[in-house]
């Protein structure tokens, strides 16, 4: 009793609590919807995998050599250790030059110390074909690291105390000579900037002390330094000037000098570029007291985790031996969540956050020759005892126990977590195929290879693994350990290539790969020269791609290989030889997108800095040219980065790190536009005289090249030419300019950057007969409408007529660009969710007006009402927007504190006279209205429902079903068209959101409408027949849905709906229309952490009644024919489920193409066979006898 | 002698006086005539229902050839294989007259059917891209360029098909008949 009665007061108390937050809280009472998600929604929950660096830091990863000779150093006698004097070097460990031990009397060819400045003997010396960039992120005093200085070069750039020397001058330092007996001695005038080219006199292909050799020291007098192609720093690469060539060796210096130098260098880069992941050190002494455990890392390097990781990383310093098994072990059981391993805390996420797709990861760097005692895994590569590994002769196992590969096999075969449901998803296609939680291992050496020079061939054959104790041998350990570990032996012969394996190592690691974006065809119907162009994006560094695939014309099936991929070629472009055509808006014409052009405004975007301050024109000119395509300045470069403003310059590399130039396209579908395929009549009021008809237009473009335009989330809508794949136009609009922190253009630089929309609308494409400029004369040309979408509030029009024409030279962009529409112009505008259609309007005198028509989007500045918003596409033509130029219809639905928005609207030419009479669209309040814009009179274009004074729209869903796609509207053929009910047309929609993250967890019950628009108003659902959906299987056992097929009397109810069963069921694609059938994908977001977006379901009804098709609509079982076996429960199945996000469908032929948030490519769109629309004059139309 | 030859001259004449013989003959003349044209009128009426039976065969399989290349244009999933060659001509490429003896005799004009259906030699037929013409009214919604209003417009195929009878020489049919479908 008591019990009761303190929950029941809980409850009134929790009532309470959220009614008076409902009242105060300012967001909940001004927000329908909502903040607008910045980034996918079905993303959001991506499971981060831990990632435990492992460092070696021993004492021998001090040193400055490393050769072919036992560890690494070189013997003359004694042993070297070091070719360049420094400090921290132990004192006779350097070695000695031969004009010293010359001096000395020592005969040539003095033990061959020349060796020791030789890049191809010491992997680790100055290699002048390299460009050596500073260590990422910040030294101890938080300073950005920058080039070394050569007068001063750091000993160690992390410390700058630490000391440094002058590399233009002279020095000497003491050393030993121990062959000729000569004890200490001091080497003088030795120059640091020095390095020797040698060739090889006896042709054995190994550097020997007697081959010929040149000494090469860096000096002003010598003009011209022999680089070679990767020296990007070098404005005349291959050549470089003496400033470039010192600048570089300085780098070397200070910054790659010792095997430990290398190794914070390449992590530090892996680090710094990282996001979406969890990582850790650990070391084999925690010298420094460096292990850092695993945490979540943020975007930049400067901040919170990632800046501590770093700073780990950075102040390690090597001594003491190199027992890395035992280290191996322990780094296996912290991942293991063991207690006795380097933290006492667990680093797997739990499952509520996705702990049972959790992936992890072990990067072993060391320079390979271990000692110390282990014992205690056996022999675990060769007892055969689980399906991971092998026996004793291979391809994992050896005879040996106990070694680095035995123990990366270890916590590859056992399941780490035992306690953990196995729903890993590892990357299909490669090597780990393990679903229990492991741990995958890579092992980094420096480029010193031990008896084996490559990974077996196969993983089935048996394979002989070296079991020599040697340092050799144990060079094969390391690559055998990242064979049994599932990984990589990252065998790294210089810095750039462990930087770039490492990077690859774990851009295998992270990233999602998905299609959001429906795709899209160059032709109606298949044919010889299909293609389907797939949009993509990549959730690491959001890069995105798309893709040209061949369609098969005898079965519609997709080519294996795309044809093209936009991302590589925009990517392995050489933007200097062949620079893009990017535009932007000036705000009253279209202007090149160079640096000299901009606008102060938009110069002043790109000098934001991540703190809303102004930073220098150089600086912005750095952003600029990253946007543009220059990756010099982003983190990892091994480039040149360089920007000069006169005053000052920019080279710091800074900017966000990319995975290419093409950034990620989500919501954005490709468009096709090569030969006109508008339908326009050449009769009144349509131009018809001769040379101005739309036929002869369509005559003379019927070849014009092809070029998909798809906007990107990189800042700017994209052109790719269809022939080549090479990018043809980029249009950055104004729109997205913005002078505040974490927005605008110089936000996608930001190496803070989190994901933002830019172009991420499906543009709109037709052919209108317009003026392009105030003054030009009338003619037919093609126009491009593009919205931001969840980007901005911004529509911008393009004139796409001549894509041969695209440059960015005088006059150019003023006539590709014609306007931009921002809620500057009218604060009514929202966030343009809304595709425009770009139509014919009825004109004064029998003439016709072109406008876009679009909805006003979400989220507005203005008043909060749903607006319809009609652009005459001559309007904008003079950079202003004045209250002719453009039409707004208010459905008056919608406040400043409770926003409502309209979504993509339907027009309709009901009467078939070529001209737009009726616009159809939906609201965030479940209201589908109708505007009539059928007569020339602007004034008189209105909401078609009016009661007394107030609007009427002609149907509202019940509470919370939002329409936020497109409707479909079809002739209602069940009713002859009469007085009483026209314009008897019969409107499809769907309902449901997803546009912000509390959407990913509503379960109110959504559904799919087709609602009679008879000239009654106001329907509710409870005038529509409800159709209801089951569930069963076929005969195959494939699990699929059927639907009632009730009678739909039109002259008793309104039309008919679909609820959508399953929870959290909603849809938010376009239903599309194909004979009597219309075809709609719904959506379930999932909410569980493991499963990427969620699940959809591809469904089909005959429109007519929103019931039971009356014949087998798609394929089912997916066995290529239409029958039997497709049907459930004696009828035509309805639906079937797919994994992850469906897209709206696309018909082409008999083939339904539907892309899901899992298609990774071609091959993984989701192709089925449906059945042909018929009707009248399809099958034998004539037959008759004939005599020869 | 004399009379003996008298003799024998007034017997003969004498008893020879029935006509049994001559109506005998006469008869066995009218039956073998009789005979002979009935034998006429069946072995016409052989021949007749021979060459009925040899046109309907030759009928049946040119209709089934028919039939064949109805399913054909049902099975493929595009017009790319209608490139002139094989019997199947696109909307651009020349027909060949049906007429001509070298059309059914050339391989690369025509389609030789699957089935013969008894007749002496398979039925063939070839199939020319004749025209396109609007499909039936799709959703109203004004489109641009890309977007699909799943109307589709119907592709009209002629079929023109050959068949024989049941030997070398025997009759011909040919038939053609107009075939829409979507793609």
């Amino acid at each position: 009793m008591t019990m009761k009665r303190k929950k029941t007061i809980f409850k009134i108390t929790t009532t309470a609590a959220i009614m008076s937050y409902a009242l105060l809280s300012p967001i909940t009472a001004t927000a329908a919807p909502g903040t607008l998600a910045d980034s996918p929604l079905f993303l959001s929950n991506a499971v981060e995998p831990n990632i435990l660096f492992m460092l070696d830091d021993s004492g021998s990863m001090d040193w400055g050599l490393m050769t072919e000779e036992r560890s690494g150093i070189m013997y003359v006698g004694c042993s070297y250790y070091y070719a360049q004097p420094a400090p921290d070097n132990d004192f006779y460990w350097v070695m000695p030059t031969e004009e010293a031990l010359k001096n000395r009397g020592i005969a040539a060819p003095y033990g061959g110390v020349w060796r020791a400045w030789n890049k191809d003997y010491n992997r680790l010396y100055y290699d002048p074909q390299i460009t050596y960039t500073p260590w990422p992120g910040e030294d101890s005093s938080n300073n950005l690291f920058q080039n070394a200085n050569p007068l001063a070069a750091l000993y160690d750039p992390y410390l700058p105390g630490s000391g440094s020397l002058n590399l233009t001058a002279y020095t000497t330092y003491s050393t030993d000579y121990c062959a000729g007996g000569l004890g200490g001695f001091t080497v003088n005038n030795f120059f640091p900037a020095q390095y020797y080219t040698w060739s090889d006199t006896d042709a054995d292909g190994i550097v020997d002390d007697s081959d010929a050799h040149e000494l090469i020291e860096i000096r002003p007098d010598i003009l011209v330094f022999s680089g070679g192609p990767n020296r990007r720093d070098c404005v005349a690469a291959p050549n470089c000037s003496y400033a470039e060539e010192i600048r570089n060796f300085a780098n070397w210096f200070s910054y790659y000098r010792k095997r430990e130098f290398v190794a914070k260098a390449g992590y530090g880069q892996v680090v710094a570029g990282a996001s979406n992941s969890r990582m850790g050190l650990v070391t084999l002494h925690d010298n420094g007291d460096v292990n850092t455990a695993i945490s979540s890392m943020n975007q930049s390097p400067r901040t919170g985790a990632k800046k501590n990781l770093l700073d780990s990383l950075y102040s390690f310093q090597a001594s003491g031996g190199t027992p890395l098994r035992s280290a191996l072990d322990n780094a296996g059981k912290y991942l293991s969540c063991e207690s006795n391993s380097y933290f006492g805390s667990c680093p797997a996420l739990p499952v509520s956050q996705g702990g049972e797709c959790q992936q992890n990861f072990t990067i072993l760097m060391t320079d390979g020759f271990y000692n110390g005692s282990f014992g205690g895994v056996a022999n675990a590569d060769g007892d055969n005892n689980t399906i991971w590994d092998s026996g004793s002769d291979g391809p994992y196992g050896d005879t040996k126990p106990n070694t680095l590969a035995d123990i990366a096999m270890k916590y590859y075969e056992n399941d780490i977590l035992p306690g953990v449901s196995n729903n890993l998803n590892p990357p299909p296609g490669g090597i780990d195929e393990n679903k229990a939680q492991h741990v995958v291992t890579y092992t980094v050496a420096f480029g010193v290879d031990g008896e084996l020079t490559a990974m077996p061939p196969n993983d089935t054959d048996p394979f002989a693994w070296p079991i020599t104790n040697d340092d050799p041998g144990k060079i094969d350990d390391l690559r055998h350990a990242a064979w049994n570990g599932r990984g990589d032996f990252l065998s790294a012969q210089n810095p750039v290539q462990l930087i770039t394996g490492l990077r690859g190592a774990l851009q295998s690691i992270q990233g999602r790969v998905g299609s959001a974006a429906s795709v899209a065809f160059n032709t109606g119907s298949l044919s010889t020269n299909s293609e389907v162009y797939l949009a993509l994006f990549n959730s690491e560094h959001w890069s995105g791609n798309l893709l040209a695939y061949d369609l098969n014309s005898n079965t519609g099936a997709i080519s294996s290989a795309p044809r093209w991929s936009a991302a590589t070629r925009l990517s392995s472009r050489d933007i200097s030889a062949m620079p893009r055509t990017l535009l932007t808006y000036d705000g009253t014409d279209g202007i090149a997108f160079q640096w000299s052009t901009l606008t102060t405004e938009q110069k002043n975007d790109f000098r934001t800095n991540s703190s809303g301050g102004l930073d220098d024109e150089a600086t912005g000119m750095a952003r600029h040219g990253y946007i543009r395509g220059d990756r010099g300045c982003e983190f990892s470069s091994l480039s040149v980065c360089r920007y000069d403003d006169g005053t000052n310059t920019y080279t710091a590399k800074a900017l966000r790190e990319r995975a290419g130039r093409l950034g990620d396209i989500i919501h954005s579908g490709p468009v096709f536009a090569g030969a006109p395929e508008s339908n326009w009549p050449d009769v009144a009021p349509f131009p018809g005289s001769v040379g101005q008809s739309y036929s002869e237009y369509r005559t003379a473009k019927a070849s014009r090249p092809g070029v998909i335009y798809v906007g990107g989330n990189d800042g700017m809508l994209h052109g790719f030419s269809q022939a080549s794949g090479e990018e043809m136009l980029g249009y950055i609009p104004n729109a997205l300019f913005s002078q505040n922190a974490y927005d605008g253009m110089h936000y996608l630089s930001d190496p803070a950057y989190a994901h933002r929309y830019s172009v991420d609308l499906t543009v709109s494409i037709a052919d209108a007969y317009i003026k392009t400029s105030s003054f030009g004369s009338t003619s037919w040309k093609t126009v491009l409408v593009g919205g931001l979408r969840g980007g901005g509030r911004g529509i911008f029009a393009l004139d796409i007529t001549d894509p041969a024409g695209f440059s960015e030279l005088s006059g150019n962009p003023a006539d590709i660009v014609l306007w931009e529409f921002t809620s500057t112009d009218d604060p009514d505008l929202g966030y343009t969710f809304s595709r425009p259609s770009i139509v014919p309007l009825a004109g004064p005198s029998n003439s016709i007006r072109w406008a876009a028509v679009f909805g006003n989007g979400y989220n507005d500045t203005g008043s909060g009402e749903a607006k319809l918003f009609i652009l005459f596409l001559e309007g904008g033509l003079d950079g202003t927007w004045s209250s002719t130029d453009y039409i707004e219809i208010s459905t008056e639905l919608g406040s400043t504190t409770d926003r409502n928005g309209l979504s993509s609207p339907a027009v309709v030419d009901t009467d078939g006279d070529g001209i737009a009479d009726r616009v159809y669209a939906g609201d965030l309040k479940g209201n589908l209205w109708v505007f009539d814009l059928s007569g020339s009179n602007t004034g008189q274009w209105a909401v078609a429902y009016t009661q007394g004074n107030s609007v009427k729209p002609l149907f509202t869903a019940p509470a919370n079903q939002q329409i936020t796609s497109t409707p479909v509207i079809v002739r209602n053929n069940s009713m002859p068209t009469s007085n009483s009910n026209n314009p008897n047309l019969l409107v499809m929609f769907g309902t449901g959101q997803y546009l912000t993250s509390g959407d990913t967890s509503t379960t109110s019950m959504q559904s799919m409408y087709g609602v009679w628009d008879s000239g009654q108003h106001s329907v509710l659902q409870g005038d529509l027949i409800e159709q209801v959906i089951g569930y069963g299987t076929s005969v195959d056992g494939v699990f699929g849905r059927t639907l009632t097929d009730y009678f739909v009397d039109y002259s008793l109810a309104d039309g008919w709906y679909i609820d959508l069963p399953d929870s959290g069921e909603r849809l938010i694609t376009d239903p599309v229309i194909r004979g009597d059938l219309v075809f709609f994908n719904t959506m379930i977001p999932n909410t569980n952490p493991c499963s990427f977006g969620g699940t959809g379901w591809l469904m089909v009804a005959e429109w007519s009644s929103g019931g039971l098709p009356d014949e087998i609509s798609f394929d089912l079982n997916n066995d290529q024919l239409l029958d039997d076996r497709d049907q459930i429960g004696g009828g035509p199945a309805v639906g079937v489920e797919v994994v992850g996000i469906p897209t709206s469908p696309v018909n082409l032929g008999r083939k339904r193409y539907t892309s899901t948030t899992e298609t990774t490519g071609g091959s993984s769109i989701d192709v089925t066979d449906i059945l042909d629309p018929g009707g009248s004059n399809t099958g034998r139309l004539s037959w008759e006898e004939i005599t020869p | 002698m004399r009379i003996l030859l008298q003799s024998v001259k007034t017997h003969s004449r004498r008893r020879q006086k029935g006509a049994v013989l001559v109506i005998s003959l006469i008869l066995l003349m009218v039956v073998t005539l009789l005979a002979v044209s009935s034998m006429r009128g069946t072995i016409l009426e052989e021949k007749m229902a021979g060459n009925s039976l040899d046109r309907n065969l030759a009928f049946q399989a040119t209709e089934s050839a028919v039939r064949e290349a109805e399913i054909l244009i049902e099975g493929v999933a595009s017009l790319g294989s209608f490139d002139g060659s094989a019997g199947m001509f696109g909307l651009t490429d020349v027909e060949p007259d049906y007429s001509d003896t070298a059309t059914w005799s050339d391989a690369s004009q025509h389609v030789v059917a699957a089935y013969s259906y008894g007749a002496y030699q398979p039925p063939q037929y070839f199939i020319k891209h004749f025209t396109t013409v609007l499909g039936r009214e799709g959703a109203l919604n004004m489109s641009g360029y890309g977007d699909n209003k799943g109307t589709g417009d119907i592709t009209v195929l002629k079929i023109t098909a050959r068949g024989t009878g049941g030997n070398a020489d025997s009759t011909e049919v040919m038939l053609r008949t107009y075939y829409g479908r979507i793609f």
